[in-house]
């Protein structure tokens, strides 16, 4: 059970702080890419009004959170040598599509402000996809 | 119409195994990570706990023993108890998972803030436990999480190609990152393997009253045809989150992820349906676990217990699983995340799986209990083929949790 709890502790520990290696960068990529398309998603029912504005609202603070969370971690990160610039980039797009996100919910049943936010959303997880392949 | 209500014992225990607020957002991350490649392991554990909840069902009917009663009397008191530590550990974890679930899926439906809503879920639990009857939990919760079958409806909207599903029934490997493929495949066995399951199966039996020969046809039909439709629902969420997230790279950490998979296609009804039926998933485990721990407690400490008595009847028993309850909350208002919370106490169970599953083997097959009823050769066959199965996953699932990261690579 020890060895259990220590190596639960290991995993539950993550990667906050640390080295920014190409991996974790590319993981780190991948996060931002899937939190602004998912937000996209969820923006794309307010505009066909095909959704509750309650989820809308709860499950866009949900993303945000997340968002709010990586940008932190990748900002608190030693970045590898050659991928400062990039480490920057992806730390400024991970709050760029947190502030997206709070904006959703607070528009959770408004089409127009959600067509808006659908599309810079959008733009955000292909800025994130671009850095990623750019490594 | 009797008989559709009597497997509801089998739906409300399978829900816990494959369609629990960790199994919920496990096997949406399944799909979304490797398509149709995992169909087979959800097929596989799902005959593994037919095999064995039919074992336990039927000794709880013939000797009337319930598997903690037949745990302590096979493993002796010290191993006995390891065993009621490491299972009461898993199941106020989890409890505690699936209590912070019933809230998230509260928040999703009426847009309030997430702590006061703990406490709403466990007052809804507390009074659905005290006041319902025994039946009418397993009616209502079992019945209620089958709404989810709206993800089978969502899969079939998304016309996948069925070839690929199909491919998907046979194990294979077609992935850059093989530990996290072994990662998914242990979690998926290891949920649909968890002990409390049995234990809440083995006991409801006894709850229902069954009694041989006529409940042993019922207690073969409720595990099969409950397992069956917990596997369905399972699936289906792999194959909407292979349709929708895989090719847009959605990564599925939330249980609002899966329902926005059955919002996509279907719309709001569909979002309604997806929300209400993890909400009756989600408290039905919730039931699950807490009424599991308090008949491992009763049954190993040789206490009164049963919903069909009183609670003044049974008041250890009682106040068991409303401790349960209690602890539950406690940790998850700390703020934890409850789909970490779940994922880590599937990693945890495999203390208690080998050790649960080995006694209800030993005993279903031993005639001085069981007379003309103890398990033939198909049953034997499975059984130890499954707790070689159990064995594995218990082996394996630790370091495969530090491997990748808990599948994060």
């Amino acid at each position: 059970m020890a060895a259990l709890l220590g190596a639960a502790a290991l995993v539950a520990s993550g990667c906050q702080g640390g080295a920014m290696t190409e991996y974790r960068f590319s993981k780190d990529a991948e996060s931002l890419h899937s939190l602004a398309t998912e937000g996209g998603l969820l923006a794309d029912g307010v505009v066909d009004s095909r959704t509750t504005s309650a989820f809308v609202l709860t499950h866009a603070q949900e993303l945000a959170s997340d968002a709010e969370k990586l940008a932190s971690v990748v900002a608190s990160t030693q970045p590898e040598p050659g991928l400062g610039g990039k480490t920057e980039r992806l730390a400024a797009l991970a709050r760029l599509a947190a502030t997206q996100l709070r904006v959703l919910a607070d528009h959770p049943s408004d089409p127009a402000a959600a067509a808006a936010i659908k599309a810079a959303l959008n733009d955000t997880a292909d800025a994130a996809e671009q850095l990623e392949k750019s490594l | 119409m009797t008989k559709v209500f009597q497997i509801s014992l089998g739906i409300l225990a399978a829900i816990g195994g494959f369609v629990d607020i960790g199994d919920i957002v496990f096997n949406a991350t399944a799909g979304a990570t490797f398509g149709y490649q995992l169909i087979w392991a959800v097929v596989l554990g799902a005959i593994g706990i037919v095999v064995y909840s039919e074992m336990c069902g039927r000794v709880a009917c013939v000797a009337k023993r319930p598997v903690f009663d037949v745990v302590r009397e096979r493993l002796g008191y010290k191993v006995g108890l390891t065993t009621l530590c490491a299972s009461q550990f898993v199941n106020v974890m989890t409890c505690a998972a699936e209590v912070g679930g019933v809230a998230i899926i509260l928040r999703h439906l009426f847009g309030l803030p997430y702590r006061p809503l703990i406490v709403v879920a466990l007052l809804l639990l507390l009074v659905s436990v005290w006041f319902l009857p025994f039946e009418w939990i397993e009616r209502i919760f079992g019945f209620g999480g089958l709404l989810l079958i709206v993800f089978a409806v969502a899969a079939l909207k998304l016309d996948p190609d069925w070839a690929a599903v199909g491919h998907g029934l046979i194990p294979h490997i077609d992935t850059p990152s093989p530990l996290i493929w072994a990662y998914f495949v242990v979690g998926i066995l290891g949920a649909t393997f968890m002990p409390y399951e049995v234990y809440f199966y083995s006991s409801g039996g006894v709850e229902d009253g069954w009694v041989p020969p006529h409940d042993l046809k019922l207690n073969k039909l409720t595990a099969i045809v409950g397992y069956s439709l917990g596997a369905v629902l399972s699936i289906s969420i792999m194959v909407v989150a292979a349709e929708l997230f895989l090719p847009a790279g959605i990564e599925p950490g939330f249980l609002g992820t899966v329902a926005l998979a059955a919002q996509t296609p279907l719309g709001e009804a569909g979002l309604l349906f997806a929300l209400l039926g993890m909400f009756f998933a989600i408290s039905g485990a919730a039931i699950d676990t807490s009424l599991a721990g308090a008949y491992n407690m009763a049954q190993f400490f040789g206490w009164e217990w049963g919903k069909y008595r009183k609670p003044a009847g049974a008041p250890r028993f009682t106040l068991t699983w409303a401790a349960f309850f209690g602890l539950a909350f406690l940790i998850v208002i700390t703020g934890v995340d409850p789909i970490f919370v779940t994922e880590l106490s599937v990693i945890f169970s495999v203390v208690a799986l080998p050790l649960t599953y080995i006694p209800i083997l030993l005993v279903a097959g031993d005639s001085s209990y069981m007379g003309e009823h103890a398990n033939g050769r198909l049953a034997s066959g499975l059984g130890w083929f499954y707790l070689v199965v159990i064995v594995v996953i218990s082996l394996a699932a630790v370091p495969l949790l530090v491997l990748t990261n808990m599948g994060e690579g």
